[in-house]
């Protein structure tokens, strides 16, 4: 499979610089000359002083309470009491659906990935009760009006509509999901604050770290905008990059037959394949810097003050001497010197996916844990996994980014099938 | 590893951007000599303090460049 990335015609990013060179990107993540520069329509109603928009001190010290849902140990209780389970159950609950003439089960994998994904999400931020079935379909819908609204920089419809329409969604989910989940939160931290309750009993998710760390000159519609950030940032980007891997995937299995037999045999060949195909769909391919100051990079490109950048994340992960050869082929032997073999499509720099450690998994070197796509890619290949010949997927139309609205799979009706 | 440490730090230096907020969570553990990437550690970490310090750098790094491994003599408290 082969794949191009020439400079962005969108509309968003076509009037800037637009870098595609690896060291030139890190040498602006790395530098302090430059601040977050993304958002500036989305940002002031959905972003306002939230992690993602903050530079400096302040994002440090955001970050920081942030990086506590990430640990290895809250990483593996995601997996283990929230992902593992909904897998399981949206997978047979996909094997109720009507069968095909065939025996198959017929699923759209874009719908099926977001309702592995929600507990999970409502885990990490701190939003009870979200069982299978309407409660997680409702809360889905919510998701995909605020992440509209979140990402509508880059979208290709009438932006104030869909602005509206992302505080309609947000107002909706504080009202019937939001509100009371952190109100029992804010309790608690009342309780441990007066000392009637040890900190081990608090819950471990967004909006009870905010309310333990909580600063005067925030005000009170914070945690909400934290928890919508949240959790596009831990379901959207996921759910639009899984069907991408199991499409890269499928594609080489059909092409190397021969290598099918190392996804049970060799846990590290799904794992390589699932980095390869993260370095080639960058669920974000470009990031928006702005420069504080006249800044000449070593190139010797120029940045005036008040310039917004892009870094073209996608064409930094084609650099041939870092990711060797045809490195717009999707290869899952590659190997890669001189950076992780997903390259740039988590960011870089301080503002680097936080939830980085949950998709590619923990460790290092051979000591490699699975993440979520991992889990999800290997439940759904021992489903019987198999892209729908008769039904092609659809590319969203809504969005520049290259999503898909619909992808149409077929399952076995049988719970585990063999693999070879 | 020191025979006097308690956990060992190991340092990605493919991984490591400079980005120091390792520096920054515990500054008598890290440097970044020159402001360049790889980020060093400067002394075996001893006690339990150092522990948790070095672990809240581990997972604060972006890049997940640190690697905080306990010796074998020295399991975590109860």
């Amino acid at each position: 499979m082969r794949f191009t990335s020439p400079l962005l015609d969108v509309p968003y990013v076509a009037q800037l610089q637009q870098l595609t060179e690896y060291d030139e990107i890190i040498e602006v993540l790395r530098s302090k000359d430059f601040i977050q520069g993304a958002f500036e329509v989305s940002g002031p109603p959905f972003l306002h002083n939230s992690l993602l928009i903050l530079d400096g001190k302040e994002h440090f010290e955001r970050r920081r309470i942030g990086a506590q849902l990430f640990s290895k140990h809250a990483i593996s209780h995601y997996k283990t009491n929230e992902l593992e389970p909904m897998v399981q159950e949206a997978l047979q609950r996909a094997r109720t659906t009507t069968a095909e003439a065939t025996g198959d089960v017929s699923v759209d994998l874009i719908p099926l990935t977001r309702q592995m994904l929600a507990r999970v999400a409502a885990s990490i931020t701190g939003i009870d009760d979200i069982t299978p079935g309407d409660r997680t379909d409702e809360l889905l819908n919510y998701i995909d009006g605020f992440g509209q609204a979140i990402t509508v920089e880059w979208a290709t419809g009438d932006a104030d509509a869909i602005i509206a329409k992302g505080l309609e969604a947000r107002a909706k989910f504080e009202q019937n999901m939001f509100a009371d989940s952190a109100a029992r939160r804010k309790a608690l931290v009342e309780q441990f604050h007066r000392g009637e309750i040890e900190r081990e009993a608090l819950p471990k998710d967004l909006i009870t770290m905010l309310y333990l760390h909580w600063k005067d000159e925030w005000d009170d519609q914070l945690p909400l905008r934290e928890t919508t950030a949240m959790m596009v940032g831990s379901l959207q980007t996921t759910a639009q990059a899984l069907p991408h891997f199991m499409l890269h995937l499928d594609g080489w299995l059909r092409d190397n037959p021969q290598d099918r037999v190392l996804i049970d045999s060799d846990p590290a060949f799904l794992q390589s394949a699932l980095y390869e195909s993260l370095r080639l769909f960058v669920a974000s391919p470009v990031r928006i810097r702005l420069a504080v100051r006249d800044v000449v990079l070593s190139t010797g490109r120029r940045v005036a003050e008040g310039e917004r950048i892009g870094l073209l994340y996608r064409a930094a992960n084609m650099t041939p001497e870092i990711f060797g050869e045809e490195p717009q082929s999707f290869n899952p032997h590659r190997t890669v010197t001189g950076s992780t073999p997903w390259g740039l499509s988590f960011g870089g720099g301080a503002h680097a996916c936080l939830g980085r450690p949950m998709v590619t998994g923990v460790g290092s070197g051979d000591d490699v844990s699975d993440g979520t796509m991992a889990i999800i890619a290997r439940e759904l290949l021992r489903a019987g996994f198999r892209i729908d010949p008769d039904r092609p997927a659809t590319s969203d139309s809504a969005t520049f980014y290259e999503a898909f609205s619909s992808m149409p799979v077929l399952l076995t009706p049988h719970r585990e099938v063999e693999m070879v | 590893m020191d025979d006097h440490a308690v956990a060992e730090v190991r340092v990605d230096s493919v991984r490591c951007e400079g980005i120091g907020y390792c520096t920054n969570i515990a500054p008598d553990l890290f440097a970044m000599p020159d402001d360049q990437p790889p980020v060093r550690l400067l002394r075996a970490l001893s006690t339990e303090a150092d522990v948790a310090a070095a672990q809240e750098a581990e997972e604060m790094c972006p890049t997940r460049a640190l690697h905080v491994q306990r010796s074998r003599a020295s399991p975590p408290p109860t």
